[in-house]
């Protein structure tokens, strides 16, 4: 409809596009929230899930680490008590003590170890529970060494160390024998199979890569078990728990990448009490994760689907409203549009001085345009609906008799028979007198199937007329001087006449043709200053009182009158005025005044009016006391070729007083003429000064 | 002698046929339809010259209708003069009655060789 006008249309775009913007924020944010809230329900489940799986590994780990550091007790216990047992019997009695027998019998009970033996104070493996082949020199091993110069180290827990013997990995338990004197009295010791505990830590149910160990608060694991491998004396000093335990924190549990094998696990640690020892259990945290993984991977991909149709669903919703919003606006335009057509034919049919009906296809009136209404003097009657040979009789009765409407299927078969620009010469009966010209124009739309147009074409009609009229008149009037020419020049040469006859028949023709020739001349004049409408008109500055003074100078009143008598003010009064033209009118009017009055005065005065006023005008009067005119006489006397005497006695043209009038308007000036019959004529002219 | 009657509002065309039909018939002249038709009645003349366009409530063809309509008066024979040469005037004139028509400028050797004719 910026449209329309584009003007004007009326453009509604920007404030739909604003309203459009604002509804698919609406929609983002609102998609963008539930998106985020089902990622933040997702991602709390995830987590709360993994916390879950987490906690119970961390309970069953603290369990399990419970019953390992319980077995550890147990086992060194026993280990100890067998090693407090030796060394208090040996104490007693010395090398007699059979350590074979005491195993052999349960008085010390073998299960839990290898070896039972005394080294003695040289460091030499003296005795032990199994036989001695050669006396080993064991003074430089650890657990030897840590008792000799102190006995403050109570029980001694070695790492894991190959048996030189054996060849087998076992674990040194040690107590210093300390003699009643306190001397060093050598060391009992009890090799444990760290496959002891490996053994129970199998028993375990951790997973491929499950760890269960035990280690020295020194960093060497004394058993370490993972899966199905065992290994003995690794060092993992890096490990946190070393750290945890140094401050104090006695158990726990942690998450760490294994500095042995760079597996990352669960680990649950415990600190041995009264040993230096902790029991430690991990699980590997991809394993411990696998159903977690799984339930988070579901959870994720319902979270993704959602995320999906959520999008699609606010894309589909936006699109949606998109199209509705194009729609709507392209159909308010459309509706602007139309609204805007509608108003521009109505304002073109309303102020179109031609008037208008249209018929539907079904040949009934549709339309009547306010002109057609007005020109037909329709009032209030209606004539939609009417069909055509309704409307036809109708308007056929306006007709005047002279002019009698065909009818408008007459019309459609003039037209359609290959007269398309066919018209109807009407005139209205009615007082108006209306000349109609009426055409008809068939249609292919299908909403209109023909239009009936109709001009008011009185004015050229009458223009017509005068033109012919006043041809008429020109061409009669020139008839009569050459009436006298031929007739009178005819007569001069057929007929014998005295030569007084003669003289004045050859005066007659003289005059008649000097007649004619002014009939052309003023003709000319006319016929000029009508069609150039003043355009070759020279305005000047004119003195009026000087025109007027040089004009009577000239003048050549009839024989036996007197000079016209002159009344003007002294103070010169000035026009702009083509002073030609303007001493033309004059004359003519000054002649006037001398032919339509057999004697008297003809006084020519010059004035001023509405001197102060705004529209200040000069006024020169021309009066004579002549034979005057009828009201009838005088309402005509400025029509072409009037003539009020109709004698023939007093020659003219008839043109005179028009040319007065035309030369007197085109100085935005006005013409007055007062009469009375037998006193005398007053003609006024008046300018702008 | 035969009486001519010579309406015409100009007095140089009354003075033109005058002086063209003066020697041979007894001219009567009259200035508008009224005055013609008041000495048609009161002169009965053999031959009307009567013009179209005259001043006055009537013109030369109402008083041409008169003229033929009146039992008295129907046997007057009437050529019209007139400015006006078309061919409708014509009709209308023939129409009336007229038994000559004049289209002016006429020749006024024609005018008296057709009144010459009619009353030989």
């Amino acid at each position: 409809m910026n449209p329309v006008g584009p003007q004007r249309g009326l453009d509604t775009r920007p404030a739909v596009s604003a309203s459009q913007r604002r509804i698919s924020l609406l929609i983002g944010l609102a998609a963008t929230a539930l998106i985020l809230l089902t990622w933040w329900h997702v991602l709390t489940l995830v987590s709360e899930s993994r916390q879950r799986e987490f906690a119970a590994a961390e309970r069953d780990l603290g369990n399990l680490t419970r019953l390992t550091q319980e077995h550890a007790i147990r086992t060194l216990r026993s280990a100890d008590q067998v090693i407090r047992f030796v060394q208090s019997r040996y104490l007693e009695i010395g090398d007699r003590i059979d350590l074979k027998a005491l195993t052999a019998n349960g008085v010390i009970d073998s299960e839990i170890f290898n070896q039972v033996g005394i080294i003695d104070a040289k460091g030499l493996y003296t005795l032990s529970n199994l036989p001695i082949l050669n006396k080993l020199d064991l003074s430089d091993r650890e657990h030897f060494k840590v008792h000799v110069a102190s006995d403050s180290v109570g029980l001694f827990v070695s790492k894991p160390v190959l048996g030189r013997a054996s060849g087998k990995w076992s674990i040194q338990m040690t107590r210093r024998i300390t003699r009643p004197n306190g001397d060093f009295g050598g060391v009992v010791v009890v090799s444990i199979d760290p496959g002891y505990f490996s053994s129970f830590y199998s028993a375990l149910n951790l997973g491929p890569k499950g760890l269960a160990a035990l280690y020295g608060v020194d960093g060497v694991a004394r058993v370490r078990k993972v899966g199905p491998q065992e290994a003995y004396g690794n060092k993992a000093p890096d490990a946190a728990m070393f750290g945890y335990i140094s401050r104090g924190q006695l158990s726990g549990p942690y998450i760490q990448q294994s500095v042995v094998d760079g597996v990352e696990r669960l680990y649950y640690y415990r600190k041995v009490p009264q040993y230096e020892l902790i029991v430690v259990a991990g699980l590997e945290t991809q394993d411990l994760l696998a159903n977690h993984r799984q339930a988070r991977d579901g959870l994720l991909l319902q979270a993704t689907l959602m995320t999906l149709l959520v999008l699609a669903l606010a894309l589909a919703m936006t699109r949606h409203l998109r199209r509705i919003r194009l729609e709507m606006t392209a159909r308010q335009q459309a509706q602007s549009q139309v609204e805007d057509r509608t108003q521009q034919l109505s304002a073109i049919f309303t102020m179109s001085p031609d008037g208008f009906v249209s018929f539907d296809q079904e040949h009934r009136v549709k339309y009547v345009s306010p002109a057609f209404a007005d020109m037909t003097t329709l009032g209030t009657q209606r004539l939609e609906g009417l069909s055509e040979q309704a409307f036809s009789d109708w308007l056929a009765g306006l007709c005047d008799v002279g002019t009698p409407f065909i009818g408008v299927a007459a019309l459609r078969t003039k037209v359609l028979g290959g007269k398309p620009d066919a018209r109807e010469l009407l005139q209205m009966a009615q007082d108006t007198r209306r000349m109609l010209q009426i055409g008809l124009r068939c249609s292919e739309s299908t909403s209109v199937s023909q239009i009936l147009y109709c001009r008011d074409v009185t004015h050229e009609f009458e223009v017509g007329q005068m033109k012919s009229e006043f041809l008429a008149t020109a061409a009669h009037e020139l008839r009569t001087p050459m009436q006298s020419i031929l007739g009178f020049s005819e007569v001069l040469l057929h007929h014998e006449l005295d030569s007084k006859t003669q003289q004045e028949l050859l005066t007659i023709i003289n005059q008649e043709s000097g007649q004619m020739a002014k009939i052309l001349d003023e003709l000319l004049d006319l016929a000029r200053i009508e069609a150039r409408r003043g355009k070759d008109f020279r305005f000047t500055r004119v003195c009026l009182q000087d025109l007027t003074t040089d004009l009577v100078r000239a003048f050549l009143p009839p024989a036996g009158r007197a000079a016209p008598e002159l009344l003007m003010r002294e103070q010169p009064l000035h026009v702009m005025a083509d002073a030609g033209k303007l001493r033309q009118a004059l004359l003519n009017v000054l002649s006037n005044a001398y032919k339509y009055s057999p004697g008297g005065a003809v006084v020519i005065q010059i004035e001023v009016g509405d001197e102060a006023g705004p529209a200040p005008r000069a006024w020169i009067h021309i009066t004579d006391q002549g034979i005057g005119m009828t009201p009838q006489q005088l309402s005509r006397v400025c029509e072409r070729f009037y003539r009020a005497d109709t004698s023939g006695k007093i020659p003219g043209t008839g043109l005179g007083m028009r040319i007065v009038k035309e030369i007197c308007e085109m100085h935005g000036g006005k013409l007055a003429i007062s009469s009375t019959l037998g006193l005398g004529t007053r003609v006024s002219l008046s300018i702008p000064c | 002698m035969i009486r001519i009657l010579i309406v015409d509002d100009h007095s140089d065309i009354r003075r033109l046929l005058s002086i063209t039909l003066g020697k041979d018939f007894e001219i009567l002249e009259a200035e508008d339809a009224a005055s013609a038709l008041d000495a048609v009645r009161r002169h009965h003349p053999t031959i009307v010259l009567l013009d179209v366009m005259m001043p006055g409530k009537m013109n030369g063809l109402d008083a041409l209708a008169e003229i033929k309509a009146s039992p008295q008066t129907q046997d007057i024979l009437v050529a019209m003069i007139s400015a006006r040469g078309q061919v409708s005037d014509h009709d209308e004139a023939r129409k009336l009655g007229a038994d000559a028509y004049f289209v002016k400028p006429f020749s006024p050797l024609q005018v008296a060789a057709w009144v010459r004719s009619k009353v030989a």
